[in-house]
């Protein structure tokens, strides 16, 4: 059993209907339907494959892109099937308006405003902001919680490995300060080494990351990914960044190796 | 001739060094009052845990005096800055120790080449230098060997290649021939002995081989901390 969001639509005029198909058709008739192609590739489903949703079974006539909101995918029906399906069969959610070229789409807004007092009237914009800001409030404070996390880990895990290669070089170190070595040569020297290990592990996760988001997208076709040239810099300049923090932590450190080392 | 203040490369005056707080209060120098002057080879020599190496840290700056007066080329060490010594450091004072402590992760070059660089020489100038000072102590064939493959007494050629390489005033070694056989140990006094007479510099040894010493212009003995006797060494010619 799977769950998707069903949305009718009226065929004759197509809007409010998959917004980009990929394979197949739109739907025609009552009895079929068009599913959104991450939910289709979770599910095995292909075109012809017949689903059963509730006592109806629906014939899959198409399917859909841009139809996937990572935790929930959307199906298209006739309006008339989705009214049946839920049992009442003159509701209607929403209207899309299609204002032509000539009229000012706010004047109309206001226009259907003072016809039909409490209902909520949207533009085009206003709509895609609401639902950007409801992505935001609600999924993208969970990624950057992850992100968070994963910047303190990452802290974290370089400044020990550039701590313990430090404590274990302990002896090198304070020969280096009896021989004159300046702070600054010191500092050069683990900044120089942490900047390689996250310039190292850039490129391991640069190589690794496409065939990994192709794993990713086989296992869980759901999560769909979009990464540019300027995403992959700045994660590299981030880590980069994140190196520099953890050699200033590790540096402390070596403030504690004392020249006097070299003779014990 | 009549030895002046300027000969003087380093002088004690009543130097006393403790550790530990009241309680728990060891006394590791007593009351030290010697001088060693340009041209000069001077040995400390002592048992384990006379001092030796405590006096050693305290001549280099490394360790502050508990009590009195200690001067390094003519100036009070209390009167350099932290970055004045690690200067004096990299330029004027070169270190052997008991274990040579050469970076196991840089080649024989490499180890001598840093010194050069601690110093302010650019690259390709402390390279050569390097490589040239490998060659007059006999190494040179090994330059781009790395310190743990190569035997004890390489290990100590190329570490007194390494305090030679900017023609320190003043050589302190720890102990230098304490991990060699006698044949190897005799050779690296024998270099550090020409280093200060034919060069008029000053050597600074701490060792507890009685051999060793007998090389010496000048040995101090020591025991707790405390400085015994201070003759001057009957010179052995170097062979």
């Amino acid at each position: 059993m799977a769950s998707v969001y069903l949305a009718g639509f009226d065929p004759q005029s197509g809007m409010g209907g998959p917004p980009c198909l990929v394979k197949g058709r739109s739907v025609l008739k009552n009895d079929e339907i068009v599913l959104d192609d991450a939910f289709a590739r979770k599910y095995h489903f292909r075109l012809g494959d017949r689903i059963r949703i509730q006592d109806s079974t629906m014939k899959v006539v198409g399917i859909s892109t841009g139809t996937n909101a990572f935790v929930i995918q959307y199906a298209f029906v006739t309006l008339q099937c989705a009214q049946s399906l839920t049992g009442m069969p003159n509701m209607v959610t929403c209207y899309l308006v299609r204002v032509k070229e000539s009229r000012n789409v706010s004047r109309v807004v206001e226009e259907i405003r003072e016809e039909l007092p409490g209902v909520e009237v949207y533009d085009h914009w206003t709509f895609l902001q609401n639902n950007i800001r409801e992505m935001e409030s609600g999924f993208l404070p969970f990624v950057y919680t992850i992100a968070a996390i994963g910047v303190i880990v990452l802290t974290a895990i370089l400044s020990l490995l550039l701590s313990v290669n430090i404590l274990e070089r302990r002896k090198d170190f304070a020969v280096l300060k009896t021989l004159g070595s300046s702070r600054s040569f010191l500092s050069r020297l683990i900044i120089g080494q942490s900047l390689l290990i996250s310039f190292a592990g850039s490129m391991v996760a640069v190589v690794l990351f496409f065939p990994m988001v192709s794993v990713i997208e086989f296992l869980s076709p759901e999560i769909s990914t979009k990464s540019s040239l300027e995403q992959i810099a700045s994660v590299v300049l981030t880590v980069g960044t994140l190196s520099l923090i953890s050699s200033f932590i590790s540096m402390q450190r070596l403030r504690r190796i004392y020249p006097l080392e070299a003779f014990s | 001739m009549k030895e002046s203040e300027t000969d003087k490369i380093v002088r004690l005056d009543n130097v006393t060094k403790t550790f530990g707080s009241n309680g728990h209060r060891t006394v590791a120098l007593r009351n030290a009052s010697f001088h060693v002057s340009r041209g000069e080879l001077l040995v400390l020599l002592g048992p384990s845990g006379s001092g030796k190496t405590t006096l050693l840290t305290l001549i280099a700056g490394l360790l502050e005096p508990t009590s009195g007066k200690i001067s390094l080329f003519g100036r009070s060490i209390g009167h350099y800055t932290s970055k004045e010594l690690q200067q004096l450091r990299a330029r004027r004072i070169g270190f052997v120790f008991q274990t040579f402590l050469l970076i196991d992760s840089l080649t024989a070059q490499e180890n001598v080449t840093l010194v050069l660089r601690f110093a302010g020489k650019a690259r390709t100038e402390a390279q050569r230098r390097a490589h040239e000072l490998l060659r007059q102590f006999q190494v040179a064939h090994l330059a781009e060997k790395f310190p743990p493959t190569l035997s004890q007494g390489e290990k100590q050629r190329v570490a007194v290649a390494r305090a030679f390489a900017n023609g320190p005033d003043l050589i302190i070694a720890d102990e230098p021939t304490g991990s060699l056989e006698s044949k190897q140990g005799l050779e690296i006094m024998q270099l550090l002995q020409q280093y200060a007479r034919d060069l008029n510099k000053c050597v600074v040894i701490a060792t507890h081989d009685l051999r060793i010493a007998e090389l010496a212009h000048r040995i101090i003995r020591m025991e707790d901390g405390v400085l015994l006797q201070n003759t001057a060494s009957t010179i052995r010619p170097v062979i």
